[in-house]
């Protein structure tokens, strides 16, 4: 019983890592941005199906589409940026609001091309990476997309975090997302590097898709979960909070995986939801106390 | 004719629609439904249930109000069909499908709906028994699902017919749609159960396969339903499909013949390659197999079109008594009781994709094609 | 009153008569009384389908309008509205099903069910504002669509079927269950739901008191407005209108299964209706609502070939937020003229001055 203990722990660890490349480019995103971006899921699902049709297109190794998608995607959010910066600014009524039903619109417009472009099938993407397994004898099975997966999810963030504390663009991004009117008057052009954050954001989560691909499928309707995932992530992190991510991916993993082996599993999703409202009630700051409070 | 073409259950929807227009394509070529000596074509009318049972309730009432439809070829998902049928009723509407394979939508006793394949409860259930008893004879097998409702059914099934084998259920899991399947896997392999048996959509399949390949799990053998002779399956794990064991209804080299319109198997899937490019599923032939019901039906009524509503009620006592041969097999509604207007006369196919994953029937004994692969190879072994 | 203005456009003359109309004082009793007259007669002018779908109109106007009571006028996005839709559905099911009761009492302790619920839910979640509010009213009604999916009583995940029996009702009433029947209490309770919001949120004191609450909540607290209370009395009202919605979709359908009635979509398609049709205004929600469920509605049933229709509503809805924000009523009432479109155009293309 014992064997089932740990590998169900590696589980939840490797699912946890899957969780933490969806959950930095989020967090990033609404601590920097506080944009709350409905369409998150979609980005994955976007970056997946990029990487589908790419290999099949191609030939190649999904692995070596990783940076094609960042650097495509980057793009993509990098121009998508303005429209949210419009929206959610000038004298509208409730910006929160409209930055919130906008993305909604990306996301549904998002889904919706590639389900008549595309059709409805899922997709693989092809890797030599995918099969293949780390078998530590005495411990557990873990499989080597996984591994790779998680280890990709904890380097974005350490890449993430140095270039926010460490260099002078990231700089940029914190003194904008501390106070936006003197970061103006510091002569820091805002509009590029909120888009340069939005780009990266959108670069990463696509690039988390790949990998989802990789280990599961890619499907047009396969958002929608990893969105929910996201919102999750960000709440339990402390929303804003950056290294909370790590923590929160591992606790959505482990507690994923714990209560479908050894509770009943129908329950898993009714404990996360339920997780997360009683979070938000209680310590609105995330499990760490270390996010935004809730004002 | 109603059917899902976005929303959750697309997939399905195309399937079923090329069904029916495969049926109308051919039944018109023939000049059209021959009644009282003279021959009428078929027309359908779409619309698409986007999977959400308050838009094919409406799109229902549409065919029956606006377009004053003669009959009602049925929706892809059983949960449409449950708020559909009760319409199709209200209004004395004859009403075929050729999917919702639901044990719920029979045990409801809807008078004017009728399905031309076999509840999942049955298909399951004999299939999971046949698959049993190849030697060496399983000992112990696994059950898990998807908490869905065709999911949930397909996995009872499974483990009724495990029991009625006089095999050890070692373990049933339902498990939510988006779970993680490492979990699934790693707690099924603790039991090392000989068989693994798993009811769900392809997507669950694929997903459940690629974590048994990363941990390792071998079983002697695999059966997932629904969904394994299917484009989507095979794509979502190239080689790693091999030795899957499924259930169908029907397939194109089965030994069914002497049917109306299509005469055999072999001339209905030409007939869907020319026009699709693809090789037909059983939910594709079923709902060719709905519109064929429907034209012989239609015949013995003798009434020409359009119908009143005495002919419509006519038209449910005939499909209740008429037993029609086509190339899918002999369509025989039931005519009471939990599987009340289902169809009785399909029997369930055991299959395993062989070389180039092509699906090959393996069981029953009496209309087994080929020797099953079992037990199959291992995950390190192929 | 009704000036004569110099037409500069047709336009200018139809909204000089518009806004001469809207600012007498009983311009709501006639629009409201019209309104009474024309969905009493209109059934007989309709078939069975298309009573079907005016009455699935007259639903989502109304579910529109419940959630524009939170959203729209107290400014709090409850991201979970959707969930008492189908909790007053379930109830109302369990209540018929399991308890062998007619539909009149399924209906009253739907309304009950909700209210107890919104009250439970409300007084904790109402203390988070902005996006903390909208994320927990998420979780929350994702909560209850897993917990309807386990739990037996609900029929787990198998849904629920309704009795159709005409009986099923309480009292007889004259051609059975028709869909014209259910088109006159969707009716009833959709021209309620709108008469009962004009008259708490605009032609009151509790109105105002509300808008402050959304227009500026900390402000409002130092006026003495016990800003707790009126979030709450709000929130609880909208949840309880959206239950008695749900019971009679249920009814209505006779079919019931959580993903469907407890979905986010449900709650997602209430919020474009409502920023389409004009956020915190009466006649929003009913404009959008039609809009909204007539474009959907309409391409499924006769365009229902291509799922194009998809992509085209995210391309909607992404209009309408960059360009008319106050939604359809504010392009009518003048809010977001013309020279706003442009203003806005001229923004947004500044924002690309990113290189």
């Amino acid at each position: 019983m014992s064997e089932l203990f740990t590998q169900t722990l590696i589980n939840g660890l490797l699912l946890g890592g899957i969780y933490v490349t969806v959950g930095v480019g989020f967090s990033l995103v609404f601590g920097v941005l506080e944009v709350v971006d409905f369409a998150v899921g979609e980005w994955v699902m976007l970056g997946a199906f990029a990487g589908a049709v790419l290999t099949a297109a191609l030939g190649t190794d999904g692995l070596y589409l990783v940076p094609v998608v960042f650097v495509l995607f980057f793009v993509v959010g990098f121009f998508v940026q303005p429209f949210l910066h419009h929206v959610t600014t000038g004298d509208r009524p409730m910006p929160l609001l409209m930055g919130l039903v906008f993305t909604f619109g990306i996301a549904t417009f998002a889904r919706g091309a590639v389900l008549t472009i595309f059709g409805p099938n899922t997709r693989s993407i092809t890797s030599g990476a995918t099969s293949g397994a780390i078998t530590l004898s005495g411990i557990g099975v873990f499989p080597t997309i996984r591994v790779i997966t998680a280890a990709f999810g904890v380097l974005s963030l350490l890449v993430f975090m140095y270039y926010l504390y460490r260099t002078k663009g990231g700089m940029a991004i914190r003194a904008i997302a501390e106070d936006r009117t003197n970061a103006r008057l510091m002569g820091i052009n805002i509009r590029r590097y909120q888009s340069i954050a939005y780009g990266a954001y959108a670069g990463l989560t696509a690039t988390a898709g790949i990998f989802i691909g990789l280990i599961y499928t890619a499907s047009p309707g396969m958002g929608l979960q990893y969105t929910a995932f996201a919102f999750f992530m960000v709440v339990l992190a402390g929303l804003g909070y950056l290294p909370g991510v790590i923590l929160s991916g591992i606790v959505l993993g482990v507690v994923q995986s714990f209560v479908a082996v050894y509770v009943s599993s129908q329950w898993v999703f009714f404990s996360l939801f339920a997780l997360i409202y009683v979070v938000l009630l209680v310590s609105p700051a995330g499990l760490l106390g270390k996010g935004e409070a809730a004002t | 004719m109603v059917t899902s073409l976005s929303g959750d259950l697309r997939y399905g929807g195309y399937v079923t629609r090329r069904g029916y227009d495969l049926w109308k394509q051919e039944i018109n070529k023939q000049g059209g439904i021959e009644v009282g000596g003279e021959k009428y074509n078929v027309q359908l009318v779409y619309a698409d249930a986007k999977s959400q049972p308050s838009t094919g309730a409406d799109a229902a009432s549409k065919m029956i109000s606006n377009e004053k439809v003669d009959a009602v070829l049925g929706p892809y998902s059983s949960n449409v069909t449950l708020s559909v049928a009760p319409i199709m009723d209200k209004n004395e509407m004859p009403h075929i499908t050729g999917s919702a394979e639901s044990p719920d939508v029979w045990k409801k006793q809807f008078k004017y709906t009728f399905g031309t394949i076999p509840t999942v409860s049955v298909t399951a259930d004999k299939v999971a028994e046949t698959l049993l008893k190849l030697k060496p004879n399983a000992e112990s097998v696994y059950v898990t699902g998807v908490n869905e409702p065709f999911s949930k059914s397909t996995a009872e099934a499974m483990k009724t017919g495990a029991k009625k084998a006089g095999v050890n259920v070692l373990g049933y899991d339902l498990y939510p749609r988006n779970t993680d399947y490492t979990n699934v896997v790693s707690k099924a392999k603790s039991k090392s159960p000989d068989f693994h048996m798993h009811g769900g959509h392809i997507s669950s399949h694929v997903k459940l396969m690629k974590a048994a390949k990363q941990l390792d799990y071998n079983p002697n053998g695999f059966f997932m339903h629904y969904g394994v002779n299917t484009s989507s399956y095979k794509d979502g794990l190239k080689a790693d499909a091999k030795d899957t064991f499924g259930a169908t209804l029907w397939l194109p080299q089965v030994k069914r013949s002497g049917g109306v319109l299509f005469g055999t198997p072999q001339k209905y899937t030409d007939a869907a390659k020319a026009a699709y490019n693809s090789a037909p599923d059983y939910t594709q032939a079923a709902s060719t197999a709905a519109g064929i019901v429907y034209q012989e039906a239609l015949k013995k009524l003798g009434s020409k079109p359009p119908l009143s509503k005495d002919d419509r009620k006519k038209l449910i006592d005939i499909l209740e008594n008429l037993k029609v041969q086509t190339f899918y097999g002999t369509v025989d509604f039931e005519t009471s009781g939990d599987r009340y207007h289902d169809n009785l006369g399909t029997e369930p196919l055991a299959i395993q994709l062989q070389d180039n994953l092509d699906p090959k029937i393996v069981g029953p004994k009496d209309v087994a094609e080929a020797e099953a692969d079992y037990p199959v190879p291992a995950w390190n072994a192929r | 009153m009704s000036a004569e203005r110099t037409d500069e456009s047709g336009q200018r003359g139809l909204r000089a008569r518009v806004d001469a109309f809207t600012a007498r004082e009983d311009a709501w009793k006639w629009t409201f009384g019209a309104a009474v007259v024309l969905l009493a007669l209109l059934p007989l002018g309709l078939n069975s389908f298309w009573t079907r779908i005016a009455l699935g109109a007259l639903m989502w106007v109304g579910l529109a309008q419940s959630w524009n009571m939170i959203g729209g006028y107290a400014g709090y996005l409850d991201f979970g509205h959707g969930a008492y839709f189908g909790v007053g559905g379930f109830v109302t099911g369990i209540v018929m099903v399991k308890l062998s009761l007619p539909f009149i009492p399924g209906l009253l302790l739907a309304g009950v069910a909700g209210a107890a619920l919104a009250y439970v839910i409300g007084v904790p979640t109402l203390r988070l504002k902005g996006s903390y509010f909208a994320i927990a009213t998420w979780a929350f009604a994702e909560a209850m669509k897993q917990l309807a999916l386990i739990l037996g009583i609900t029929g787990g995940t198998f849904g629920m079927s309704l009795p159709t029996a005409a009986s099923s009702f309480g009292i007889p009433i004259p051609g059975g269950l028709s869909e014209t029947f259910f088109y006159y209490v969707m009716a009833a309770l959709s021209l309620g739901t709108v008469l009962l919001s004009y008259l708490v949120l605009e032609h009151s004191e509790f109105g105002y008191r509300v808008q402050a609450v959304r227009d500026d909540e900390n402000a409002a607290e130092s006026l003495g407005i016990d800003t707790t209370r009126v979030k709450r009395q709000v929130y609880v009202l909208s949840c309880v209108i959206a239950a008695l919605f749900g019971s009679v979709y249920a009814y209505h359908i006779t079919f019931i299964h959580p993903n469907d009635v407890l979905g986010s979509l449900i709650t997602d398609q209430m919020v474009i209706m409502v920023l389409l049709g004009g956020l915190g205004t009466i006649y929003g929600p009913v404009v959008g609502g039609l809009t909204v469920f007539l474009l959907s509605r309409m391409s499924s049933l006769f365009l229902g070939s291509s799922t194009i229709y998809l992509p085209l509503i995210g391309v909607l809805i992404m209009l309408v937020v960059l360009f008319a924000p106050s939604g359809i009523v504010g392009l009518l009432n003048g809010q977001t003229s013309r020279a706003d479109v442009k203003k806005n155009v001229h923004e947004l293309a500044d924002k690309f001055d990113l290189l």
